[in-house]
């Protein structure tokens, strides 16, 4: 019976090559590789492509209340307030200061492509106060050191970063229209600036 | 005459042949390259994503060692995410059941008190977009969800009011709700993941 079908297929119409399959099969692979890769180069709806219109170079910014009016990305959670900061170390470091006074606060950083390569979080028990030096990804000269200048090293405790653009986020939990006013103090405290040689 | 007629048959089967063969490939190549790509960047597969109920997590959201379908993902997709290192993201767009949430039909979310640092969830349309509602209320979290005495919790989510915690749906259509675990256990790590019960999704009613 089977044969038969067979017979009366393969009369009917004509099998394919199959080292055409085997190639559209390869060619597919090849493809599928291709477009899996090149859609974060080419995708203009990455939350850096939509946020860079809205934030100053090297500039701490305290985003509105996030409403169905003001949402600047898909999925962002409204009981969180946020300050941005666009940074570029292209020019030079950029430094980051961040208060977390508590828990559910944080810092990221995430470069253009989403990657996060720095996070931090508030502590239950104490306010944590983050300094952060954002230095470019690639190896570039900046000038001397401060010590070999002759002067004083920083007494603040900083930590190194590469990363040379994206956004540095802070989250806090927004409780309430009550504590509203506590939470833009805090995020005021935060600071994003480019830095002198 | 029928020799030539015979000879130009063969030479037009010839050509068929080849262009046949030709749309085989370029069939195979496009569609299966093309769709293979593209369900694999939208949807996932068990490489990748995680589903613990009706909940789905990228497990390398926001990595630095992401695998290139979740970076074109969330490049696509144009949220910005803590890392799963840090925070766990899970997205519902089904109920339990696996039927899929739409604002026409009332749901209960319940669950026991989740093991984080911090945790919200926000009801959204099926683009990410926030539901408008007069009570001006998007989500609940940690700090302001309101617990039974047993330590759960129950969200409902309907279009009209409803008392305890309601999340309005309006007239969204499809809705998408998104959990956000801060410093929960960490989703790449399957076993602790599974650990965690997160919040079932019951449908109450349709209309």
């Amino acid at each position: 019976m089977m044969t038969s079908v067979f017979r009366w297929l393969t009369k009917k119409f004509r099998l394919p090559n199959l080292r055409i399959v085997l190639a559209a099969l390869c060619a597919m692979g090849i493809l599928h590789i291709l477009t899996t890769l090149t859609v974060p180069l080419f995708s203009v709806t990455t939350a850096f492509a939509r946020l860079e219109p809205l934030l100053p170079v090297n500039e701490m910014k305290i985003l509105p209340p996030v409403t169905p009016d003001a949402q600047p990305l898909p999925f962002l959670t409204p009981d969180v307030r946020y300050a941005m900061c666009r940074y570029d170390s292209t020019g030079g470091p950029v430094r980051v200061t961040a208060v977390l006074p508590g828990r559910g606060w944080s810092l990221a950083l995430h470069t253009p492509s989403g990657e996060n390569v720095y996070a931090a979080t508030g502590r239950d028990d104490r306010s944590t106060t983050l300094h952060l030096r954002i230095v470019p990804a690639e190896e570039r000269f900046f000038g001397l050191s401060p010590e070999a200048r002759g002067m004083a090293r920083p007494t603040t405790r900083m930590q190194t970063v590469e990363s040379t653009r994206g956004i540095a986020i802070i989250r806090a939990p927004d409780k309430g229209q009550a504590y509203r006013h506590i939470i833009e103090a805090d995020l005021l405290q935060a600071d994003c600036r480019s830095e002198p040689f | 005459m029928p020799f030539v007629l015979h000879q130009l048959r063969k030479k037009a089967l010839i050509v068929i042949n080849r262009l046949s063969d030709l749309a085989i490939f370029l069939g195979v190549v496009l569609i299966g390259g093309l769709i293979s790509s593209w369900y694999m960047v939208s949807a996932g597969s068990s490489l990748t994503t995680r589903s613990i109920g009706p909940w789905v997590t990228w497990m390398a959201e926001g990595r630095s060692d992401a695998d290139p379908y979740t970076r074109a993902h969330f490049a696509r997709a144009g949220t910005l995410n803590l890392s799963t290192e840090l925070a766990g993201t899970y997205i519902a767009s089904h109920d339990s059941e696996g039927i899929r949430l739409h604002s026409s039909c009332e749901y209960s979310i319940k669950g026991q008190e989740i093991d984080a640092r911090w945790w919200s969830i926000t009801a959204f349309d099926d683009k990410g977009r926030l539901i408008p509602n007069p009570a001006g209320r998007y989500s609940f979290t940690s700090d302001t969800v309101t617990l039974e005495p047993d330590n759960t919790f129950i969200v409902t989510l309907a279009r009209d009011a409803r008392s305890g915690n309601w999340l309005p749906t309006g007239g969204a259509g499809r809705l998408t709700l998104v959990l956000t675990v801060l410093e929960g256990p960490d989703p790449a790590i399957g076993g602790e993941a599974e650990a965690m019960s997160l919040p079932s999704i019951k449908r109450v009613a349709c209309r």
